[in-house]
Order: structure tokens, then C-alpha cells, then sequence
């Protein structure tokens, strides 16, 4: 019954999200800015939306495979922390989508509404951020409860390297953050806030979220390491390495909407590129999660 | 000193088993066992087992293209079968 609502809900989403931006007609501002037609811009719109809905509907689609394994085996000392964990994975993809749908409402309302631009880009801000990190949330969570249950010494990547890489991103992020000018008025059009109020409340979240993805992502790849059992370790590693790449893309959006200021300097066809990028990394992520529920399920049902 | 716990044979099956499937493996072979043999994990007994093997790799080789790999399961639980691997084990 929930899986339908699920999937109902999810349907609804995409289809607004693709009527929002199939059948909306675009910006004048964007096309203005780089110079294209809107039969251009329609069509770049088309090349980009429909391959995007469809690595969502793989998302959903992986994310519920996870949750019908999980649901199988709920019975057992592993079932529930997988139920956690695949919670998680459906609420990450659910709230890209959602996230979306809102910033193209938010878009084409300010086309009418110009003076709504504050309070509709803070509402959105601080929309991203609730959903990305309770999906990202449910996944570390899940993940260091499956990992607490084999109480062995982590073999695998060494814990001070994933924390160097971690520190490594954080900086390049801050630094990100503080060289988009942040008293100009493009940073008034990013955040509507004062400093401080963005690192606090939006800086230090995400950071935090972050850590949580990484630690989930690797806490992961930890018990898929430790565990005894030769077809079962194979299955989980397809779901150990798709839920990095998904972890990871999910960080490059935020990178991406983070260096809005930076990419707004490029031309056209590299930032196309880095958001194909971002796609082929987000659609190999679910898919991997997908093929390995489904080995994992195998093993349930023969 | 306390006396060292013999494992039942369920266990030794399971122990086996764990190797290849981990955390599955007890709900794989009580499947096995309930489905194919009709009867609960619990009451099995070595004249059963060669049974139980038999369909243990029809199963397992559904969940592998590594004929070694199937090969090997199924030799250690053969050597179970004829009594070669019976082992006690203390807590």
C-alpha cells in the first residue's frame, strides 16, 4: 500500500516536472543571456528533461527494489537497518524531484512576481537542503547500524583518507561559498541573506549533510567488506558502489548550484557538459542499487 | 572446564553455508528444507541430507555462473553428508 502511494505520488511529480518544463515557454532572460532562440532553447530543455526524468524514474525504480528487498527480509536482525536504508534512498530521489518541481514554480512565478524573489529563493534554499538531508540521513543511518552488527575492525578504504577527502571538499566548497561575492548584489540573488545566516543555516548543513553521505557511503562499502558469504558480498557490492556514485551526485548538484556565480561566466556547451556529467553519474548510481537489490532478492526467493 | 558443545547438524549446514551466502544463508536453507523436503530445519537428519543437497545446488546455481564456486559448496556439504567434517565446537 505504501510502495502505491509512493509510486503515485513519485508519478504525479514527474509529470509536473516534465509540464513545467516542456510546456512552459522559456525566459527571455535566458535567452538573452546566451543568446540562443527559443526553438534553441526548447530544444536543449528537451535534451536535457527527458533523459533527467527518466534517470529519476530509474531512481525511483532502483530505490524500490531496495525497499522490496528490504521488506523481504524484515524479519531478520539485517531487515530492518536495510528498511532504514532504502527509506533513505527513496526519500533522496523523491525530494530531487520535488525539489525541482518547486524551482521551476519558482521560476515561472517570478516571472510574474518579481518581488517574491527573496522569500520564494529562501523557501527553495532551505526546501533542498530538509530534503536532501533526510534521504542522506536514513542512508548513514541505515548503513552504520548494518555496520555496527558485524562488530569487526573496518577493512577496506582507510577511515583518515575518506575524512582527508572529506576535509578536502569541505574547503573547496567553502572556498566556493566565500569567492562568490557575498556583497554584491549576485549573492543577494543566490541567498537573500545576511553572511552569517548563510554559513550557519546553509553552509554548516550542507557540510553536515555531506558528512553524513560520505560516512553513509562508506559505512556501506565497510560491511559489504566485512561480510561473510561469497554471492551475497558480490550482490551488495553493485548496491555499496551505487549508492556512492548516487552520494556523490548528489554533492556535485549542490556543487554545481554552489558555483552558480563561477558557471554563469561559461559559455554554453560546458555547462551542458557538466550537467550531462552529472546525469550519467546519477543513472549508473541507481542502476547499480537496482541490479544489486535485485541479486540480493534472488538469493530470498530461490 | 565446561564440555565443548557439539553443533547440531543444522549448524554445521548453516556454518557451511555462510560462506557463500552470509546472512542469507540460514533463511536459504530453511527454505530449502521447508519447501523441498517438507519438513522444519529442526528435524532433519543425514538420511535427508543427501536430498537436501540435491536441491541446494539447483538453487544455488541459480544464483551463480562460477561452477567452482558450486562445486566447492557442494563438496563441503558431501564431506558433511558422509561424516568427515562433523566438528565440536566450545563456547
Amino acid at each position: 500500500m505504501k510502495q502505491r502511494l509512493y509510486i503515485a505520488v513519485f508519478g504525479l511529480l514527474i509529470l509536473l516536472y516534465l509540464g513545467l518544463n516542456l510546456f512552459v515557454s522559456p525566459a527571455h532572460a535566458t535567452l538573452a543571456r546566451y543568446h540562443i532562440s527559443a526553438t534553441t532553447a526548447r530544444v536543449i530543455t528537451f535534451s536535457v528533461v527527458i533523459p533527467t526524468a527518466i534517470i529519476y524514474i530509474s531512481g525511483a525504480y532502483g530505490s524500490l527494489m531496495m525497499s522490496r528487498y528490504a521488506r523481504l527480509i524484515n524479519k531478520s536482525k539485517e531487515g530492518k537497518h536495510f528498511e532504514t536504508f532504502s527509506s533513505g534512498l527513496l526519500l533522496l530521489i523523491l525530494g530531487q524531484v520535488v525539489t525541482s518541481d518547486v524551482g521551476n514554480i519558482v521560476s515561472i512565478i517570478l516571472r510574474h512576481e518579481p518581488n517574491w524573489i527573496s522569500i520564494l529563493t529562501i523557501i527553495n534554499n532551505y526546501l533542498v537542503i530538509i530534503m536532501t538531508g533526510l534521504g542522506l540521513n536514513f542512508i548513514a543511518v541505515g548503513a552504520w547500524r548494518l555496520m555496527d552488527q558485524t562488530r569487526k575492525r573496518v577493512k577496506g578504504i582507510n577511515p583518515h583518507l575518506v575524512m582527508f577527502l572529506f576535509i578536502t571538499l569541505s574547503s573547496i566548497y567553502s572556498y566556493l561559498i566565500i569567492s562568490q561575492p557575498l556583497h554584491t548584489p549576485l549573492a543577494k540573488r543566490t541567498y537573500y541573506m545576511p553572511d552569517w545566516l548563510v554559513i550557519l543555516t546553509i553552509a554548516v548543513p550542507y557540510l553536515f549533510i555531506w558528512y553524513l553521505g560520505f560516512t553513509g557511503a562508506y559505512k556501506i562499502y565497510a560491511y559489504q567488506k566485512n561480510i561473510k558469504g561469497t554471492i551475497y558480498r558480490g550482490s551488495l557490492a553493485y548496491v555499496a558502489t551505487g549508492i556512492a556514485f548516487v552520494v556523490l551526485s548528489s554533492i556535485a548538484i549542490r556543487f554545481l548550484s554552489t558555483s552558480s556565480y563561477q558557471l554563469s561566466r561559461l559559455n554554453l556547451t560546458p555547462v551542458l557538459f557538466i550537467i550531462y556529467g552529472f546525469l550519467v553519474l546519477l543513472a549508473i548510481g541507481y542502476l547499480l542499487i537496482a541490479w544489486g537489490a535485485y541479486k540480493l532478492r534472488r538469493i530470498e526467493e530461490v | 572446564m565446561a564440555p565443548a558443545r557439539k553443533q547440531t547438524l543444522q549448524d554445521q549446514i548453516i556454518d557451511i553455508s555462510r560462506d557463500y551466502l552470509g546472512p542469507a544463508s540460514e533463511r536459504f536453507i530453511n527454505r530449502q528444507v521447508t519447501t523441498h523436503l517438507k519438513k522444519d530445519l529442526k528435524d532433519i537428519t543425514k538420511d535427508d541430507l543427501n536430498k537436501l543437497i540435491d536441491w541446494i545446488r539447483l538453487s544455488f546455481a541459480l544464483l551463480t555462473n562460477d561452477g567452482d564456486l558450486v562445486d566447492e559448496y557442494i563438496g563441503r556439504l558431501l564431506k558433511l553428508a558422509k561424516g568427515k567434517s562433523s566438528k565440536s565446537y566450545g563456547r
